[in-house]
């Protein structure tokens, strides 16, 4: 080292020189203690009131910034709880939550029952997107939740709610001390990660919140990453690239075509997850022939659901006729009287009885781009479909075009996906076939009464009837035709220990940057 | 024919002209020479690398798409496809704008201050915008990506014309005609027309490469050509996913597409310099 | 001159006010949006509240009234998805479009004139083929696809450059490769037409039979008379490089307006779609009148 001659020996550079290597230091342990980790994924926020931005994915970076009462955990499914320690029903329309102590928002202040008060208060605006989970859990009142004591609140529901305080476990608990109008400007939680900077489409800048309650009780502080940053990358084979290139810790939404690849590589594995996102094929049962339930149940044996997902996924999907999936509540495979599966000869021979010897002519609506594969996947189907004689235009326009399309009931039939958000059949099949709750293109009078009894039913044996009841109407009706349930599929660096739920959230307590 | 054969003495109207006739005997075709149906999937022999054997003899030249269909067919198709877009778009929006702008430049007053004002109008909305606006009360089939490149291409013409018209309506023959009471369609169709189709078919040439182009940003954005339709953008932006685990998919189809585009640039060049007087003066 | 000028700003004024007007009616023609700002099966109070609330529920001319009014005082109102003004989302991805376009403009500047040049000069032979083949080359590729091989070859394979990002200066690399060539193809050709065209003129010849070298010729007599035309297609050019911007913003995953602006009207989110599309109309409309008043500057025959 020739340090000192091209520094020279005056007094002056000495000490700048030592000044330099100060700093050097310095900088040098900064960057040595704080560990980063990058994660991309598709979407953007809209905007950081949770109440107004509802999109899966921004949940999924919200559970990391905002608590709720309590979280959606797997294996086995249950309600962790997060703001709440304890909760009871004294009936079956009021549940008693008793709150954690000693909580504290990013600002200091102290979280307390005024703040679920005032979030329940503040949700209860129509104007508020999220009401609409608040109207389903039979919460959109005034006085939903009263307050006991500083940490003990009741809700008080309109009518039974069964699914319990799963249902209601995406409700972000927002500061009382903050007015709602403020919200959109400060992401203010209680949360293990404080967000600090927003560039839109750019990247969300995360901090680990150093006096969060879960540290120890969920998740130990050591190995979880000081600063987060997640960043919004729509085009798929960039976040992949993102990746490669080291540049992304962990990688969301990557193509089924990716796993090889990441897989053969020393640095990366691939994390995969069946998801709550169910695809399948509605159709229009107001108008014919699918009013028709012989046309439905005919088209339930073309398509070869295991093919798409072998060929098109990679296997990256689990295929099932049900209306949710194996592990959900209500799912009921015995209770079905037709096994719907791949048997294209009797779609023939059915389509046949049913009037139609020579098929017919429809329109076949997909999105295109909305979700992984969409149109090919939807191209794919129209092929099986032709097979069976039906003579197919397909139509795929971009996906505010679909989706006003979809809730004026314009369309025939159609790809379309519906992901839950707790694994509780209600969800799922309500939303697609009970009138006013999403069944826009079958409903049935007998079916919705089955549906309001077993959300109003707290006893689970006798809402278990229920939904045999209700498997074997929908079963013996087809309103649509099942696929399958799509995986989320992520690449992660070697270094990082972390595993995806099935739903869209990154939860970075569970994230360990390996040493 | 004078002007082809000037033109095939250069080398770019030479390199131009071969490739894009070449291209369009192909697109022409198309039907006969391909090996299969374009819209034939199989989606057990997706993503399939060119010159794969079939199980049951049949050799893929290119390799199959992502749907397990013949990519040489459905190239030749969206050579085709896009050659008709791009045809047609220049078609309508050239006779449209050169109407336009010769009317405008020659009877001048209200109708130029309309004309020109919507052209100002139209200019400045970026196109991109434009065209997701009208698919989107419409609907996203052929005819109205044509509508939209169409609706895109006329102002580039009459904004030229209207100048060219200008100068020639103040040059002697134009006046001349007039003074002796020649009546205005026939100045139009004698003195005006010959004069600005050279022009024309020079600012053709950038249309019909931008509209081949545009129906690929189309697609892009999700408002562009239905499937299983195949056309040259379209198939790229379907195929550039796979660019690295299936890299024909999107390459073949973009190689057609950039020889098409780079032949239309060439053959504009070249046509430039023989068509405009001034320069065919110097050669 | 002045009044030249307040008569341009008058035109200015109505072709703004024809573009509003014109926007509206497609708007307004494209459906119901209420639909699409609430979640999915929401109840119908929320449907009714949201469109009272986004004032949807008023009549479509008493709509077209407050729009009018609310755009006279320069109020581009709130977005409905990002529920923000207008105002205050713009400038951040303007900012960052800018930032993106004025590298790129250098780059394509130096790209265009060089090659346009060398066309020129050299024309038909040899290096006007091979100048024109590597100007188009970036304009005949869909930059859909010439942005994802950049990507893959200096990004994930060489590992040299990011993939997206605007982090570092490293980040700009490939972006402004892909619009820069993107935007030379068509003014490689503007230049090279205006060279021809300008070489021929008398000054030209005059400058040469004076004996002076062909190169202060060619950068100090023709190129700065064949400037004119090049500004123009500028210009002109400048609504038309949007296309260009969307899609390099959305390969490079880059936070700009051309992303912004895509997402505003495929969102049906009127108000950021106006104010995006009267932020271009007013940014076009400016450089083209900036584009005439140099025209004036550099050339002192015209006179307005």
């Amino acid at each position: 080292m020739s340090f000192g001659k091209s520094w020279g020996p005056g007094r002056g550079h000495l000490l700048s020189a030592l000044a330099i290597l100060v700093a050097v230091m310095v900088t040098g342990l900064v960057c040595v203690g704080e560990t980063t980790v990058t994660y991309v994924n598709a979407q953007d926020i809209w905007g950081l009131d949770p109440r107004v931005d509802t999109q899966g994915t921004s949940d999924g970076l919200f559970t990391n910034v905002f608590d709720p009462l309590w979280r959606v955990a797997f294996d086995p499914v249950r309600a962790e709880p997060a703001l709440a320690v304890s909760w009871e029903y004294t009936d079956d329309v009021t549940l008693v939550v008793h709150l954690r102590q000693n909580v504290a928002w990013h600002d200091g202040q102290p979280f307390t029952a005024d703040d679920v008060v005032a979030t329940f208060k503040h949700l209860n605006d129509p104007k508020v997107s999220r009401y609409t989970w608040l109207k389903k859990v039979n919460l959109a009142h005034e006085n939903n939740v009263e307050k006991v004591d500083d940490h003990t609140v009741i809700f008080h529901f309109s009518a039974p709610f069964a699914p319990g305080p799963l249902g209601f476990a995406t409700f972000f608990i927002q500061p009382a001390h903050i007015d709602p109008a403020q919200y959109a400007n400060a992401a203010i939680g209680t949360g293990a990660y404080k967000l600090v900077e927003w560039r839109p489409k750019e990247s969300i800048k995360l901090v680990a919140n150093e006096s969060w309650w879960g540290w120890g009780a969920l998740a130990p502080r050591e190995g979880r990453p000081d600063v987060v940053y997640y960043r919004p990358v729509p085009e798929d084979y960039s976040r992949y690239a993102m990746l490669a290139s080291g540049e992304a810790d962990i990688a969301g939404g990557l193509l089924p075509e990716r796993v090889p690849e990441i897989q053969a590589s020393k640095t990366m594995r691939i994390e995969t997850i069946a998801s709550l996102r169910n695809f399948y094929i509605g159709m229009n049962a107001w108008k014919p022939p699918f009013d028709d339930v012989r046309v439905r149940r005919a088209l339930s044996y073309a398509i070869d659901w295991q093919a798409i997902v072998t060929n098109l996924l990679n296997g990256m999907g689990t295929t099932h006729t049900g209306f949710c999936g194996p592990s959900e509540y209500g799912y009921c495979a015995d209770c079905y009287t037709y096994d719907y599966h791949y048997d294209p000869a009797l779609c023939k021979q059915l389509l046949a009885e049913a009037g139609y010897p020579n098929g017919f002519k429809v329109t076949f609506s997909s999105p295109n781009g909305k979700y992984t594969k969409d149109l090919e996947i939807s191209q794919a189907i129209v092929g099986f479909l032709q097979d069976v004689g039906l003579e197919v235009e397909i139509q795929a326009p971009a996906w505010t075009e679909y989706w006003s399309a979809y809730t004026n009931v314009q369309m025939e039939i159609f790809l379309l996906s519906y992901g839950g958000i707790y694994p509780d059949c209600g969800d799922r099949a309500s939303g697609r076939l009970e009138k006013g709750a999403g069944g826009l293109y079958f409903n049935d009078p007998y079916s919705d009464q089955l549906f309001q009894q077993q959300r109003s039913t707290m006893d689970p044996e006798k809402r278990s009837a229920i939904w045999k009841d209700l498997n074997v109407f929908l079963n013996e009706q087809a309103p649509f035709i099942s696929g399958f349930d799509g995986n989320f599929i992520f690449g992660v660096q070697e270094r990082i220990d972390w595993h995806p739920i099935p739903l869209e959230y990154v939860i970075l307590w569970n994230v360990v940057v390996k040493k | 024919m004078g002007t082809l054969v000037r033109l095939l003495r250069t080398p770019k109207g030479a390199v131009g002209l071969i490739l894009v006739a070449s291209f369009i005997i192909l697109g022409l075709l198309a039907p006969v020479i391909s090996p299969t149906n374009p819209q034939k999937q199989n989606i057990s022999l997706r993503n399939r690398p060119p010159l794969f054997h079939a199980a049951d003899g049949r050799v893929y030249l290119l390799g199959t798409d992502e749907l397990g269909r013949d990519l040489l067919t459905r190239t030749l198709f969206g050579v085709r496809l896009s050659l008709l877009i791009g045809f047609c778009a220049v078609a309508c929006s050239g006779t449209i704008g050169v109407f336009l702008g010769v009317l405008s430049g020659f009877q001048g007053g209200v109708i130029d201050f309309v004309v020109m004002r919507a052209v100002d109008a139209q200019l400045s909305i970026p196109l991109i915008l434009l065209a997701m606006m009208w698919i989107a009360f419409t609907k996203p089939s052929l005819p109205n990506v044509l509508a939209v490149i169409i609706l895109a291409g006329w102002v580039q013409y009459a904004r030229p014309i209207r100048a060219m018209t200008l100068t020639l309506r103040s040059s002697g023959f134009v006046e001349a005609a007039h003074a002796i009471g020649v009546p205005r369609w026939r100045i139009y169709l004698r003195h005006i027309l010959p004069n600005v189709l050279p022009l024309a078919v020079v600012i053709s040439t950038l249309q019909l490469a931008g509209a081949i182009l545009m129906e690929g940003s189309l697609s892009f954005l999700g408002v562009g050509l239905q499937p299983p339709a195949a056309a040259l953008g379209l198939m790229v932006n379907s195929g550039r996913r796979y660019i690295d685990t299936a890299w024909w998919i999107c390459t073949f189809p973009g190689l057609a597409l950039m020889l098409i585009v780079l032949g239309v640039y060439f053959m504009g060049d070249a046509l430039r310099d023989t068509l405009d007087p001034k320069l065919r003066r110097l050669g | 001159m002045l009044g030249y000028l307040m008569r341009r700003i008058a035109i200015s004024v109505l072709v703004v006010l024809l573009i509003a007007g014109f926007l509206f009616a497609m708007l307004n023609a494209t459906g119901d949006p209420v639909l699409l700002l609430v979640p999915e099966n929401a109840p119908p109070e929320q449907v009714e509240a949201v469109r009272h609330s986004l004032g949807l529920d008023r009549s479509v001319l008493f709509q077209f009234g407050s729009f009018l009014k609310r755009l006279m005082s320069a109020d581009l109102g709130t977005s409905w998805r990002l529920n923000r003004p207008v105002s205050d989302i713009l400038p951040y991805y303007i900012v960052n479009t800018i930032k993106l376009t004025m590298p790129a403009l250098v780059l394509t500047t130096i790209l265009s004139v060089g090659m346009g040049l060398i066309a020129a000069v050299r024309r038909n032979g040899i290096a006007d083929l091979l100048a024109t083949l590597a100007a188009s080359i970036g304009n005949s590729m869909p930059i859909f696809w010439s942005g994802i091989l950049l990507i893959m070859v200096f990004a994930v394979k060489l590992r040299w450059l990011p993939a997206g990002g605007t982090a570092s200066w490293k980040s700009y690399v490939l972006p402004v490769v892909s619009i820069g060539f993107y935007m030379a193809a068509s003014l490689a050709r503007t230049t090279r037409t205006s060279m021809l065209e300008v070489l021929d003129a008398d000054y030209v010849r005059t400058a040469r039979s004076k004996g002076l070298r062909e190169g202060i010729v060619i950068l100090k007599h023709a190129l700065r008379n064949a400037a004119l035309p090049i500004i123009t297609v500028w210009g002109a050019q400048l609504a038309t490089l949007l296309a260009g911007t969307v899609v390099t913003e959305t390969v490079f995953s880059w936070p700009g307006i051309g992303r912004l602006s895509v997402e505003a009207v495929m969102g049906r989110d009127y108000p950021l779609t106006v104010g995006v599309v009267i932020f271009f109309a007013v940014v076009f409309i400016g450089v083209n009148l900036a584009v005439d008043l140099t025209y004036a500057w550099l050339d002192p025959r015209i006179r307005y």
